[in-house]
């Protein structure tokens, strides 16, 4: 994510986390593509003739190469979720107000029509957990006035993991695309 | 996109109505209708018509549905090859939905 982040740059280091990369993104940040005319095209990890998922292509692909355990991405409109999606790795989109947004510049300052969100990205579930609980640990609304106060929801946490059922709803269409069939074979 | 977004306005319209009423696609219609810039009193409009949408997300998953989690595919393609966006571009709206309502997803790899 192209961005001067200020704030959840400093929440990190204080936390022990080394800044040591900005990854690569497509130009406008309007893309699943990660491809820029100042550094290139970055590939997918799994097979470099697809791309890797943008508009956070860069930090999937490097998460999903080995090249790091954890990193942010921005969210507009699938740019955390399809990056995970295309490149094999887990991440979170966040709902407006519980990830870090104050200091990021971002390409359309302004634009509230729908809420961009900054979310974490990792290469394994545990990692996933660690992260996003230790920034949500860390009362960021404090100097954040972008984020609600709302810390990690342990009670949450405990009570779904308790429950013996768990009600699971599919959508199958959005009414266009369709989900294609998933056939298990025994035996 | 661009294309369209290029088409003077009146033609554009024609277009539109050719599109809902003749080849009947009332999606691609619904998107015609809206491609050309707007002003910030009709970006209210839409903000309104965004929030009384997300109220009915959020009735209808309080009220009917009632689940603890809806699996869906996190897009409607897989990985693209490289330049697809440019005619991939219309199957965005898959994500869009979640954008709109604000809700909090989790994407997951499962391996099979």
């Amino acid at each position: 994510m192209l961005a001067i982040i200020a704030e959840t740059a400093t929440l990190n280091q204080s936390l022990g986390a080394i800044p040591y990369v900005k990854t690569n993104l497509p130009i406008t940040l309007l893309s699943f593509e990660s491809t820029n005319d100042v550094w290139g095209r970055t590939t997918n990890p799994h097979n470099t003739k697809y791309s890797p998922g943008g508009s956070t292509g860069g930090e999937s692909a490097l998460l999903a190469f080995g090249g790091g355990r954890i990193g942010i991405g921005s969210d507009v409109a699938g740019s955390v979720r399809v990056p995970a999606h295309f490149s094999g790795i887990y991440a979170l989109r966040c709902s407006v107000g519980r990830w870090p947004k104050m200091g990021v510049v971002t390409s359309m300052a302004g634009q509230e029509g729908i809420s961009a969100v900054y979310s974490p990205m990792a290469r394994t579930l545990d990692d996933l957990i660690y992260f996003s609980r230790s920034i949500m640990s860390m009362k960021t609304w404090e100097y954040d006035h972008t984020v609600h106060p709302i810390p990690w929801r342990t009670d949450d946490e405990e009570s779904t993991q308790q429950k013996r059922r768990l009600r699971f709803g599919i959508m199958r269409t959005d009414g266009t695309g369709f989900l294609s069939r998933l056939r298990f074979t025994s035996g | 996109m661009s294309y369209f977004m290029k088409i003077p306005r009146p033609v554009k319209y024609l277009y539109y109505l050719w599109v809902k009423y003749i080849r009947r696609d009332e999606i691609w219609a619904g998107l015609l209708k809206g491609f050309h810039p707007k002003s910030a009193f009709h970006q209210w409009k839409f903000v309104a018509r965004r929030e009384a949408y997300k109220a009915r997300w959020h009735q209808w998953w309080q009220e009917e549905a009632k689940v603890d989690f809806i699996l869906t595919p996190p897009n409607a393609t897989p990985a693209l090859p490289h330049d697809a966006m440019k005619d991939a571009v219309s199957s965005c709206g898959y994500t869009f939905l979640f954008n709109l309502v604000s809700s909090m997803l989790f994407c997951l790899q499962i391996l099979v």
